[in-house]
């Protein structure tokens, strides 16, 4: 699906789902998919992928103007939020972090890797060395020039500091980070790291440059807006940088002013818009869409964060690939995307790392089959299993996916019973030891996710998969420069997860957000965050 | 917290004389039931309690398969449409009253039978014991209910057995309180004295002699700590703190329909109006039992002490 | 004349006391704090048993062990239980109210505005509520056992049987988002403004918790009214000719008040619980939505102080409704 563009993909998707889904007939989701958006009973319908959202069309097209306040209302966050460029923890950290500073690397809105405060990245033969040369003239808000010394000391400090993206730089050689130039950095690793600008991309938001006197509490940094105001857990002011390096060709920023304010929830964040208090509301359930749309538009992403099904493959059950097979083959993925996303979101095949163009698209799609299930189990002597399943609501939709998952388990004798957890203790002391849970993933690239995830040292390696030939393939392909050849490798790589991996992987959800329709400039995007990476400097109000 | 010299009404008096008619308790919740209000208050309960009961026996739907789209107004399939996974939420209301008047019950009896023991033995036991007992039910009675029941839920966890533990410890004082004054009145009577005098154990004098005099007050305290039960159970539900998905129950059921209030209404107002009509219809019924018991105004005025529940009737 | 019924003969007979209201204030207060004390405890105690892990709340799931470990010292978890409490318990007492664990500002500063909110509301309903019911109870008193005496009597009794959130809800199903869409469904208060500068906002919640105390009052006040009214105090005025308005007001009304006080001292209370499931409806950013916040994140300190605060409240109200009562009746200051 790379490289598709957004009306290719709504067909795909009606197309999907016009096939119909087990116990629904095909007449029932028509209407879902319909062109033209034909509406449920009555004034308040459910009218999915109608072409008047997504993709930032009706938001698009026409002259920037600059001026004005936008003000978002973002859900997710809580008291612990923060604006240090390299601390965020959730989504409403990320949206002020993005906005305040840049990072060396990013994602466009279609998951590709774009440069940010780079100019190149270029490793040596041996991938244990990268070179990067910075732009030239990118300044702070305060007026400071960036140069390779920020970089250094914004690295050292994620590094030293073990924070949340230290673990895609797990291999740098600190000791020997050099500056070479006012604008050259050379970051040497241990170990070959072909995939470094990948790794960094993927925990791009968690690794903003900062300058060398950076201050929390009168937060600098070299994005699109700069800091005004901010208190936790509430709101935060955020003004227009006149000088962003990015604005270069008449790009953005435009806007003067950006708030963000926490709310609490869905209905708050609706509410909130249909009362003219909120211009951006993010993080949408698909049930919501109608009210929306009446009062404003709707961007739909079609998302790459992930949230798996987790099984650990060092313990019974699930230790016998036989069961996991089966428990992937119980999933009817379609069903849990209509029922819990009306059917928006991209399906899945149990790889991770959809828009990574290292994805072999030639493996076939998995779909439901009861009865090899069945008898999966029963050749693993399993039959008639029950299994308990953690869920919490550490994202939109993992507690409903779990009770469709539970329910579609039935047809094939497997009972599962359900613990929901808060998310508090989801994250506590028995994180990435349940046996059989589920789990929320930012999107990252294929092979950085391997290194996160699928290695026996990965920081998260929830399923607790250790195979020695699939760690003596990634080591290979994380050596090799070329991007073809490493491909090959990448493939290889698939072929174990999707085969006999312990994730369950049956969508990628999507991310449902609401504007109001004074806001232009909006595109959805692919990586799973609101807005297309939270792009405010794009925005421009009318 | 003594209520100086406020007493507003003693709780219902204990049956004059050492013995007590045989199955009083019966007549009187008969007597309540052929007044007009008793009567309406009784079918009306019985009636959800036959649905709690046989509901899951006739639901057209397993309560947990996806019979229509979320959300969806009433159609053929699901008469009331579908709740926010595209469930029949008339199967989900037909299944969603058991558990909660199952657990409601067992906290109750729980919440009075513990509150009845320490009510009596504050009464009959002499001096120190009689402060223990009450100053404990004065630190539980210094939260709310449901914030007490919250904070035990959430140490532990939204487990069921644990839910009707927490539930019954948050009525025990209040019932204990009302207890004890009633057993004050009965301890001072000159029968249970003469038994006492032949030196009969105490436990002995407050099963045998006390307790029997205690039904009245005690059946009102139970139809009470009944309503307050089914209303906390479903108060829990509704934060997410109590029975547990997918379980069909109907406090949690009206949160998850809260979200589609505009594109189903019924996925809400189902189980809300059969949550509303047990309750009313409970309390109605406990009313006419409290009037029968009492006579009407003394009733009203117990009634009033009894639901305020922070009132002391004459101790320390 | 007062509503007193004396369980018969279990009071002992005493003497007059002195200063009865000192007294009682006195001995209550101490009591009162006796009381905290324990309570504190119980909730402290309540409170670390909690499982799941603060920090990692904090963090997020992205926290390494050594991160864990270093915000676990810093915010003092390694401390053995009864430490922690004896420095929560100083703290306290020097209006060091801790720092939340969420995010290290201190629990005054979060909690002051929402402690704001909440007063307002429980302020306008007790108002209102009070109002409302003592004229309700007035009214029906006067027309005992008419037809609308019977129809408020029925429809409060149904009233008070529903569980609040109930009501809230179907607040919200008639005024917000049904059937009119006159107000708004979640209190939307901008952050940092106090409440009163957007009333529309207010309406329902207040709405809600004053059908939730007006029975409890009007009933209270009518039948210490009707009491009142068949005093031989009262009948001796009417023998006497005076006007009947004149009557109620002045010879019946102040006897009916004390226990009508009473009941409205307990309303307070009743509200004090109520604004949990209510606050939790409206999306209102009071302490009872904070709670049901602060329990899911399991933000410890932020949960002790809303409870502890919540007792107090409690112990505090029944002293104040108690010495009131007592104040409003002269020929009770003395137990008999």
């Amino acid at each position: 699906m790379n490289g598709a563009t957004t009306g290719e993909r709504l067909e795909l998707a009606q197309a999907m789902q016009a096939e119909g889904s087990s116990g629904l007939g095909r007449r029932d989701f028509m209407r879902y998919a319909g062109a033209g958006a034909v509406l449920l009973g009555g004034a308040s319908g459910l009218a999915a992928c109608s072409s008047s959202t997504s993709s930032g069309t009706g938001t698009t097209g026409g002259t920037p103007k600059k001026g004005g306040t936008l003000t978002a209302g973002l859900a997710g966050g809580n008291a612990s939020d923060t604006v240090d460029g390299q601390k965020g923890v959730n989504n409403v950290d990320f949206s002020r972090i993005i906005a305040l500073y840049d990072a060396l690397s990013r994602y466009d809105i279609n998951a590709q890797i774009e440069n940010g405060l780079a100019e190149s990245f270029e490793p040596n033969s041996t991938a244990t060395e990268w070179t990067i040369k910075l732009k030239s003239g990118v300044e702070f808000h305060n007026g400071k020039t960036l140069t390779a010394d920020d970089v250094i000391f914004s690295l050292t400090r994620v590094v030293k500091g073990n924070l949340g993206g230290a673990s895609s730089m797990a291999n740098i050689d600190l000791a020997s980070m050099k500056k070479l130039d006012d604008l050259t950095v050379l970051v040497p690793f241990k170990t070959p790291y072909a995939t470094f600008p990948a790794g960094y991309t993927g925990y791009y938001y968690y690794l903003s440059i900062l300058p060398t006197d950076y201050d929390v509490h009168n937060p600098v940094g070299t994005g699109p807006f700069k800091y005004q105001s901010f208190t936790p857990g509430q709101t935060s002011t955020f003004v227009r940088n006149p000088n962003y390096y990015g604005s270069t060709g008449g790009k953005g920023p435009y806007i003067d002013t950006l708030v963000i304010n926490d709310l609490a929830d869905e209905n708050t964040q609706i509410n909130a818009m249909l009362a003219g208090q909120a211009d951006a509301i993010n993080l949408l359930s698909f049930t919501s869409i109608p009210r929306v749309q009446a009062a404003g538009q709707i961007l739909i992403g079609t998302g790459g964060g992930m949230t798996p099904f987790t099984m650990r493959v060092d313990q019974a059950p699930f230790n016998d690939v036989r069961v996991r097979q089966a428990f992937r083959l119980i999933a009817d993925r379609k069903q849990m995307m209509n029922l819990v996303f009306g059917g928006h979101g991209t399906l899945g095949n149990d790889i991770f790392s959809p828009w990574d163009p290292d994805i072999d698209s030639s493996i076939p799609q998995r779909e439901q089959d009861i009865n090899q299930a069945k008898s999966l189990l029963a050749a693993a002597g399993q039959s008639g299993l029950t299994v308990e399943l953690v869920t919490s609501d550490i994202a939109q939709g993992t507690t409903k996916v779990a009770q469709v998952f539970a329910q579609q388990a039935k047809a094939a004798g497997v009972t599962v019973n359900l613990r929901t957890v808060t998310a508090t203790d989801f994250y506590g002391t028995q994180y990435l030891k349940w046996t059989f849970a589920q789990d929320y993933w930012y999107y990252s690239q294929y092979l950085p996710q391997i290194a996160q995830a699928t290695l026996p040292i990965s920081p998260f390696n929830e399923t607790h998969w250790s195979d020695p030939t699939y760690v003596a393939l990634y080591n290979q392909a994380i050596a090799i420069t070329d991007p073809a050849k490493r491909r090959d490798v990448a493939h290889q790589l698939q072929a174990i997860d999707h085969t006999s991996g312990g994730y369950i992987i049956p969508y990628f959800p999507p991310t449902i957000d609401g504007l109001s329709k004074r806001v232009h400039g909006a595109q959805a995007g692919k990586v799973g965050l609101s807005f297309g990476n939270y792009s405010f400097k794009d925005m421009w109000l009318e | 917290m003594s209520a100086v010299a406020e007493a507003p009404v003693a709780p219902p008096e204990p049956s004059a004389g050492p013995r007590v008619r045989r199955f009083e308790w019966a007549h009187t919740l008969w007597a309540a039931a052929k007044t007009l209000r008793g009567a309406i208050g009784l079918v009306v309960t019985l009636f959800v309690i036959a649905v709690g009961a046989i509901g899951p026996f006739i639901a057209p739907h397993d309560p947990n398969a996806f019979v229509t789209l979320p959300y969806a107004p009433p159609n053929a399939v699901a008469k009331l449409g579908g709740d926010s996974l595209g469930r029949d939420v008339y199967s989900r209301v037909l299944d969603g009253g058991w558990q909660i008047l199952i657990m409601a019950a067992l906290a109750t009896a729980i919440g009075v039978g513990l509150g009845a023991a320490a009510g009596v033995s504050a009464a009959y036991l002499p001096g120190w014991r009689d402060n223990i007992i009450m100053r404990f039910v004065d630190v539980i009675l210094a939260f709310p209910q449901l914030v007490f029941a919250l904070l035990l839920v959430s140490v532990v966890g939204p487990k069921n057995w644990l839910l009707v533990i927490a539930v019954g410890l948050s009525h025990a004082p209040q019932v204990a309180r009302v207890i004890r004054s009633a057993a004050l009145d009965v301890s001072e009577r000159d029968f249970v004295k003469a038994v006492a005098i032949t030196g009969v154990p105490p436990w002995k004098v407050m099963n045998r002699e006390i307790l029997p005099n205690l039904v009245t007050p005690l059946m009102v305290e139970t139809g009470l700590r009944m309503t307050y039960s089914i209303v906390i159970m479903a108060g829990l539900s509704f934060l997410g703190f109590g029975l547990q998905p997918p379980s069909p129950n109907w406090g949690s059921m009206i949160k998850d329909g809260q979200g589609g209030l505009t594109l189903n209404p019924w996925a809400m107002l189902a189980p809300a109006i059969m949550l509303a009509i047990l309750c009313i219809g409970l309390n109605t019924y406990t009313d006419a039992v409290t009037r029968s018991a009492l006579g009407v105004d003394r009733a009203e005025k117990f009634a009033l002490t009894e639901v305020m529940s922070a009132t002391e009737t004459g101790s320390a | 004349m007062t509503t007193v019924e004396q369980p018969a003969a279990a009071a002992p007979v005493l003497v007059a006391v002195p200063h009865p209201i000192r007294r009682l204030l006195i001995e209550r207060t101490l009591y009162g704090i006796l009381t905290l004390f324990i309570v504190s405890i119980l909730v402290f105690a309540a409170t670390e048993l909690l499982p799941g892990d603060a920090a990692r709340a904090v963090l997020g799931h992205n926290a390494t062990p050594i991160q864990l470990h270093n915000l676990q010292v810093q915010l003092g978890l390694d401390r053995p239980a009864v430490v922690q409490y004896w420095s929560w318990l100083s703290g306290l007492l020097h209006g060091d109210l801790g720092k939340s664990l969420a995010n290290g500002e201190s629990v005054s500063t979060l909690l002051a505005g929402r402690i704001l909110n909440s007063a307002v509301l429980v302020v306008l309903a007790g108002f209102f509520g009070t109002v409302i019911g003592v004229a309700l109870g007035l009214f029906t008193a006067i027309r005992r056992d008419k037809f609308i005496d019977h129809t408020l009597s029925v429809i409060s009794l149904g009233v008070t049987a529903l569980p609040e959130f109930v009501i809230a809800l179907g607040f919200l199903f008639v005024f917000s988002t049904n059937v009119f869409h006159a107000f708004p469904a979640v209190s939307l208060i901008p952050p940092g403004s106090p409440p009163w500068q957007s009333p529309s906002l207010l309406v329902l919640p207040v709405a809600a918790l004053v059908v939730v105390i007006v029975p409890y009052i009007y009933r209270m006040m009518r039948a210490a009214t009707i009491e009142a009214l068949e005093s031989e105090y009262v009948e001796m005025a009417r023998l006497k000719g005076l006007p009947r308005t004149g009557v109620l007001l002045r010879h019946a009304l102040p006897n009916a008040i004390a226990p009508t006080i009473q009941a409205i001292g307990l309303s307070f209370l009743y509200l004090a619980g109520g604004i949990v499931l209510i606050e939790v409806v409206f999306a209102y950013p009071g302490i009872g939505f904070t709670l049901d916040q602060a329990v899911q994140n399991r933000d410890i300190p932020i949960i002790q102080f809303i409870v502890l605060l919540l007792a107090t409240f409690y112990i505090f109200m029944n002293i104040v409704t108690d010495v009131i009562a007592l104040i409003a009746t002269p020929r009770r200051r003395v137990p008999r």
